[in-house]
C-alpha cells in the first residue's frame, strides 16, 4: 500500500493508518496498537459498516511523541525535489547540493513541458522554479500545478535572478509558496525545502 | 459725405438740372430776342414788328429812348425809329437788361407770398445786390470792349453788356430751386473766403455756372451767352480753345473788377484780383480796366437810370458799396482773428506736444503716460485736476489716478469700478460719459466727492476687450486740440499694447521654462525607464552565473578545512552577492516599486533597525559602534512602507558605522509640532565628508577614495526610498564640525496629511 522508493516503505504521504501500519511504524506488535486503539489512548475510527479501525496520522503522530516513540520513521521518506532551470549549471550545482543531502530525492527539468510531464510522474514535494524558461514561464507553471488537486500538497520555490518587482509579485501571486533570489545560501535553501515539505 | 463716384450724387445732380427745365423763363419776346443776339444779319423789320406786337414792350422802349438819349427826346415816337436812332444791338441790351431785371426780383416777390419774412430773409440771397452785380459786370464788360476797341472790332460792346448782365444767372436758378442749400453755400464762401463755385460743389455737388449753362440751353440761348454763364471766372488757361474765348475773358474781367469794387453781392467769397492781376490774365491794359473801375458806380447808376427800375444815385451806390466793402472787411477780420486764434491754439498744442514727446521715457508704462497726458493738458489749459482710469490686460480691477492741479499724482489706487472697457466704444464712437454708479465708485475709491467726479468729461483714450484707458478732465478739447487728443491716445495705446506684449512674453518665457523643466523630467523618466529595463535585463543575466558562482563557492567551501582556502571560498560567496546586490540596487533606484504604506510604530521598528545592522556586521565578523537612539516627542504611528524605510534607515546606520574614525553614532528621531514634520537622522562623528564630494555622494556608483564610504547604490537607494515617501533627504556636514548627518525629512507621515494630499491631489486633477 505504502511508496517504496528506494526499497524502504515511505509513510510520508500516508494520512490514514492500518493498526498494522502502526504497529510497523511504531515498532510494536499489532495487539498493543488495538489494545492502545480499544482503549482510547490511541485514537482513531472505524471503518463504516466494517470493524476495521483506522488512525489518522496527526493522531499517531501525537500517540508516538507522547509514548517516547521516535518518530524517525514517520518522515523516513525522503522529500522528491524537482528542479526546473533552463542554465545547465543551475541544475547541476542544484542536484549535487540536494544529492550530499540524504533528505531530498532529485529530478531536473529544463523546460516548462518537462517540468509538467514530472511533476505527475516523479510528484515532488518541491519544486525548484526558474521564472524565466525557453517555453513557458514559471507563473504558467505555477498555475499547472494549482490546478491539478492532487498537487495540492506540492510547494513551489522560485528561485530566479529576476528583480523586477512586478514579475516577482505576479509569481507569488500566481501559486509560488516563496521566492528565492539567485545567487542564493545554499544550506539556507536546503533547509528552507525540507522545512516547506514537513510543515503540513 | 458723398464724394464724386457717389451714385447718389450722380442722381441729385440729374434731378436738380432737370428741374433747371421747370424753371419759367422770361418772356417769350425777350428769348426771342436774345436768339437772335449774335445774327448779325438779323432783319431790323423782324425786331420792329416784334416789339410792336407787344404794346406794353413798345412803350417801354420809347420810355429808354426818352431816358438816355439826350437830346432825341420826344422826336422817337415809334419802334422803328428808335431802332434806327439807337441801333438794334442797343435796343435789344435795354430791352433784354429789363426783363431780365423783372424775372430775377419778381420771381422772388412771388415766393415772398405767404412765407414769414424772417425765415425768408435768413435764407434767401441779395437778389437786388445780386442783380446791381451783375448790372455792373454788364456795364464793366461793355466798357472793356469799348476801352480796348481796337482789339475788338468785331464785338459790340452791347453783346458784351447782354453777356455780362446774364452771366450769373446760374446763381438765380440754384436760389429758385434750392434756396437754402445756396444761400448756405454764400454764407461759407464768404465766412471761408472761398469761391462760391467749389463751395457750391461741396454743398450741393453742382455750381452755378452749370445750372446756368443748363438753363442757357433751355431758353435756347446763342452759344456766346451760354459758354460765358458756363465759363467765367476761370482761368485762361482752363477754357477751352472757343471762339468766344475772348468775351469769357471780358466777362470775367469784369466780374473781378465789379466785385473789386464792391457793387452788388456777388456771392463769392475769393478776394477779388488786383487791377494788374487781371489786366496781365485776360491781356488788357491795367490803366484803362483802372478807369473803367473808378467810373464803374456812376455807370451802374445811370444805366438803372436810364432802364427805369432803380434810380440809386452813384453817391448812394458808393455807400452801399462801402457798406459791403466793410461787410467783407469784417469777415476778414474774422477770418483773420480765428486763424490766428487757431495758430495759437495749434501752436500750444504743438508745444505740448514736444513737451508729451520729450517726456515719454522709451517703454513708458500706460500709467506714465497718463499722466504725461495729464501734464500735457495741463500745459494748454489752467491746471485742473484729471483722473486716470486704467484697465490693463483683462484686469478685473482699473487702477485709478488722481492727478492734481499742480500735475503731481496725488493718489492712486485699485478698484473695482464696473466698468466695461470694451463698452467704452459704442458704434464706433468713444461715448462722451461714464455711468452714474460708474463715477460714484470713482470718487469713493479716490475720496472725491461724488460732484467732484461728476463735473469731469471722460476722455477715451484706449478701449479694447483687455484694456481700457480714459482721462476724466474739465479741459475744453475742442477740434483744435485733434493733434493732441489723436497723439495721446496713440502714445496710451501703444504703452497699453507695449504692456501686454511684455506680459504676454512673461507668460511665454514662464512657459518655455515650464516646458523645459518638463522636457528634463521627461527625459529623466525616459532615461530611468531606459535603466530600469536595462538593468533588469542585466541583473537577470547576471544572476545565473552568480548564482552558479555562488552556489560553488558554497559547496566547495563544505569539503574545505578551515583556513585560507575557505576563506577564498567565503569572498568568492560575498562578492558575487554585493555584486548581485549592486545590479538589484540600480534597479531599485531606476525602477523603485510602488509604497505600500501602513500604520507602522518606529518605536519599535527604530530598534530593530540598529538590531538588525549590528547583528548583520557581527554574522560577517565586523566591528560594531555604538548606535545611539533618540528620540524627541510623542511618536504617533507613521504611515510608511516599513520594509522600504527600514531599508533606508538601515542603509543610512551602517553607512554611519562604517565613516572612518567614526566611534559613535547617534540616530535621532524626532517631530516639529509646529509643522508637523519628521526628521529621521543620522550623525556619526568620523572624519566627515568633504563638500565637492558631499554634493554628489548620493549619486549612483559615486566614488571617492576620500571619502572612504561604501560606494555604490547605498545613498541613491536611500534617496529613491524617501522621494518615493514624498520626502527630502539631505547629507550634511556634521553638526560641530566633525562626522557627517544624513537626514530623511517627512512632510506626509501621518494618516492625515496624506488623506489631505489626496484630496488636493484630485481637486487639482
Amino acid at each position: 500500500m505504502s511508496g517504496t522508493a528506494n526499497g524502504k516503505e515511505d509513510w510520508r504521504d500516508k494520512h490514514i493508518f492500518t493498526t498494522g501500519e502502526a504497529a510497523k511504524i511504531c515498532n510494536v506488535s499489532q495487539q498493543t496498537i488495538i489494545r492502545c486503539f480499544d482503549s482510547g489512548r490511541l485514537e482513531g475510527f472505524r471503518v463504516p459498516g466494517s470493524r476495521f479501525r483506522r488512525i489518522p496520522r496527526a493522531e499517531l503522530v501525537r500517540f508516538m511523541k507522547k509514548n517516547g516513540i521516535p518518530t524517525d520513521s514517520m518522515e523516513s521518506g525522503r522529500t522528491r525535489v524537482l528542479v526546473v532551470d533552463d542554465d545547465p549549471e543551475i541544475v547541476a550545482v542544484l542536484r549535487e547540493a540536494l544529492e550530499r543531502d540524504s533528505r531530498f530525492e532529485v529530478e531536473t527539468a529544463a523546460c516548462g513541458y518537462d517540468a509538467g510531464l514530472l511533476t505527475e510522474s516523479f510528484k515532488p514535494h518541491v519544486i525548484l522554479l526558474d521564472y524565466m524558461l525557453p517555453d513557458i514561464n514559471g507563473n504558467l507553471v505555477c498555475k499547472r500545478v494549482r490546478e491539478n488537486p492532487a498537487r495540492a500538497d506540492t510547494r513551489i520555490i522560485v528561485v530566479s535572478g529576476v528583480v523586477k518587482h512586478n514579475e516577482v509579485d505576479a509569481l507569488l501571486s500566481a501559486g509560488a509558496d516563496e521566492f528565492v533570489r539567485k545567487p542564493f545560501d545554499v544550506n539556507a535553501l536546503m533547509d528552507r525545502i525540507d522545512e516547506l515539505a514537513t510543515a503540513k | 459725405m458723398p464724394t464724386v463716384n457717389d451714385p447718389t450724387r450722380a442722381k441729385r445732380i440729374e434731378l436738380i438740372l432737370r428741374e433747371v427745365d421747370t424753371i419759367p423763363t422770361p418772356s417769350p419776346i425777350a428769348l426771342k430776342l436774345l436768339s437772335l443776339a449774335s445774327d448779325d444779319g438779323a432783319e431790323v423789320s423782324e425786331v420792329v414788328s416784334l416789339i410792336e406786337s407787344d404794346p406794353g414792350m413798345t412803350a417801354r422802349l420809347l420810355g429808354l429812348c426818352r431816358r438816355s438819349v439826350t437830346g432825341l427826346g420826344s422826336s422817337v415816337t415809334t419802334v422803328n425809329r428808335a431802332v434806327v436812332m439807337l441801333g438794334m444791338d442797343a435796343v435789344r441790351a435795354m430791352l433784354l437788361s429789363v426783363d431780365i431785371h423783372e424775372f430775377m426780383l419778381a420771381r422772388r416777390d412771388e415766393e415772398l407770398d405767404g412765407a414769414t419774412d424772417d425765415a425768408q430773409d435768413e435764407v434767401h440771397i441779395d437778389r437786388m445786390g445780386l442783380w446791381r452785380h451783375a448790372l455792373a459786370v454788364a456795364c464793366a464788360s461793355e466798357r472793356i470792349v469799348q476801352t480796348h476797341a481796337e482789339r475788338f472790332s468785331d464785338v459790340k460792346p452791347d453783346e458784351a453788356f447782354v453777356c455780362g448782365l446774364l452771366h450769373d444767372i446760374g446763381k438765380i436758378a440754384l436760389d429758385l430751386m434750392l434756396p437754402r442749400s445756396s444761400w448756405k453755400a454764400v454764407q461759407l464762401a464768404q465766412r471761408r473766403g472761398e469761391s462760391l463755385a467749389s463751395i457750391e460743389k461741396l454743398l450741393i455737388g453742382i455750381d452755378h455756372t452749370l445750372v446756368g449753362k443748363r438753363l442757357a440751353e433751355r431758353w435756347n440761348l446763342p452759344e456766346l451767352i451760354r459758354d460765358v454763364i458756363w465759363l467765367h471766372g476761370r482761368l485762361p488757361r482752363a477754357i477751352p480753345d472757343l471762339p468766344h474765348k475772348r468775351m469769357i475773358g471780358v466777362v470775367s474781367a469784369a466780374d473781378e473788377i465789379a466785385r473789386m469794387m464792391h457793387v452788388g453781392v456777388s456771392g463769392n467769397g475769393a478776394m477779388p484780383m488786383s487791377l494788374a492781376r487781371i489786366a496781365l490774365t485776360w491781356g488788357f491794359e491795367a490803366e484803362k480796366l483802372e478807369q473803367i473801375a473808378v467810373s464803374l458806380h456812376t455807370r451802374v447808376s445811370v444805366r438803372s437810370g436810364q432802364l427805369g427800375m432803380d434810380q440809386t444815385p452813384p453817391t448812394e451806390l458808393l455807400v452801399q458799396s462801402l457798406g459791403v466793402a466793410n461787410r467783407t472787411l469784417v469777415q476778414l477780420n474774422d477770418r483773420h482773428r480765428k486763424r490766428t486764434q487757431r495758430q495759437l491754439q495749434l501752436e500750444t498744442t504743438l508745444k505740448s506736444l514736444q513737451g508729451f514727446s520729450a517726456a515719454l521715457m522709451e517703454s513708458p508704462t500706460p500709467m506714465d503716460v497718463m499722466h504725461r497726458i495729464a501734464e500735457s493738458g495741463r500745459a494748454m489749459f489752467d491746471g485742473e485736476r484729471v483722473v486716470g482710469l486704467l484697465r490693463v490686460d483683462d484686469a478685473t480691477a482699473w487702477s485709478l489716478a488722481l492727478i492734481d492741479e499742480d500735475g503731481r499724482i496725488r493718489r492712486t489706487t485699485h478698484a473695482a469700478i464696473g466698468l466695461d472697457s470694451a463698452a467704452l466704444h459704442t458704434d464706433g464712437r468713444a461715448v462722451e460719459e461714464l455711468p452714474g454708479d460708474v463715477l460714484r465708485r470713482i470718487a469713493d475709491a479716490l475720496s472725491l466727492e461724488d460732484s467732484d467726479v461728476k463735473k469731469l468729461s471722460p476722455m477715451v483714450l484706449h478701449s479694447n476687450e483687455h484694456s481700457g484707458a480714459v482721462m476724466l478732465h474739465a479741459w475744453r478739447l475742442d477740434r483744435e486740440r485733434g493733434a493732441a487728443i489723436a497723439a495721446w491716445r496713440a502714445a496710451m495705446s501703444a504703452a497699453l499694447e507695449r504692456e501686454r506684449a511684455d506680459r504676454l512674453f512673461e507668460d511665454v518665457t514662464e512657459m518655455n521654462r515650464e516646458i523645459v523643466a518638463a522636457q528634463a523630467r521627461a527625459s529623466e523618466i525616459e532615461s530611468y525607464a531606459r535603466l530600469g529595463e536595462l538593468s533588469a535585463g542585466a541583473a537577470h543575466e547576471m544572476n545565473n552565473p552568480l548564482a552558479v558562482i555562488s552556489a560553488r563557492a558554497q559547496l566547495l567551501r563544505e569539503s574545505m578545512q578551515p583556513g585560507p582556502h575557505r576563506d577564498a571560498a567565503d569572498t568568492i560567496v560575498s562578492s558575487a552577492k554585493r555584486l548581485s546586490d549592486l545590479v538589484a540596487g540600480l534597479h531599485f533606484v531606476a525602477s523603485p516599486p510602488a509604497i505600500k504604506r501602513k500604520a507602522v510604530d518606529l518605536t519599535d521598528l527604530l530598534p530593530r533597525m540598529i538590531r538588525k545592522v549590528r547583528q548583520a556586521r557581527s554574522e560577517v565578523g565586523l566591528e560594531t559602534i555604538p548606535v545611539r537612539l533618540m528620540v524627541r516627542g510623542p511618536l504617533p504611528p507613521a504611515y510608511l512602507d516599513g520594509a522600504l524605510f527600514s531599508v533606508a534607515v538601515e542603509e543610512l546606520v551602517l553607512n554611519a558605522m562604517e565613516a572612518p574614525e567614526s566611534h559613535h553614532v547617534e540616530l535621532h528621531v524626532q517631530t516639529d509640532e509646529e509643522d508637523d514634520r519628521l526628521m529621521v537622522s543620522v550623525q556619526d562623528d568620523g572624519r566627515g565628508i568633504p563638500p565637492e564630494v558631499l554634493a554628489h555622494a548620493v549619486d549612483p556608483f559615486f566614488s571617492s577614495k576620500d571619502a572612504g564610504r561604501r560606494t555604490g547604490m547605498g545613498l541613491a537607494k536611500v534617496r529613491r526610498i524617501v522621494e518615493l515617501h514624498g520626502g527630502r533627504f539631505q547629507l550634511l556636514p556634521g553638526a560641530d564640525g566633525r562626522g557627517a548627518e544624513a537626514r530623511i525629512t517627512l512632510d506626509a507621515w501621518r494618516p492625515e496629511h496624506l488623506k489631505q494630499s489626496t484630496t488636493t491631489a484630485s481637486a487639482a486633477a
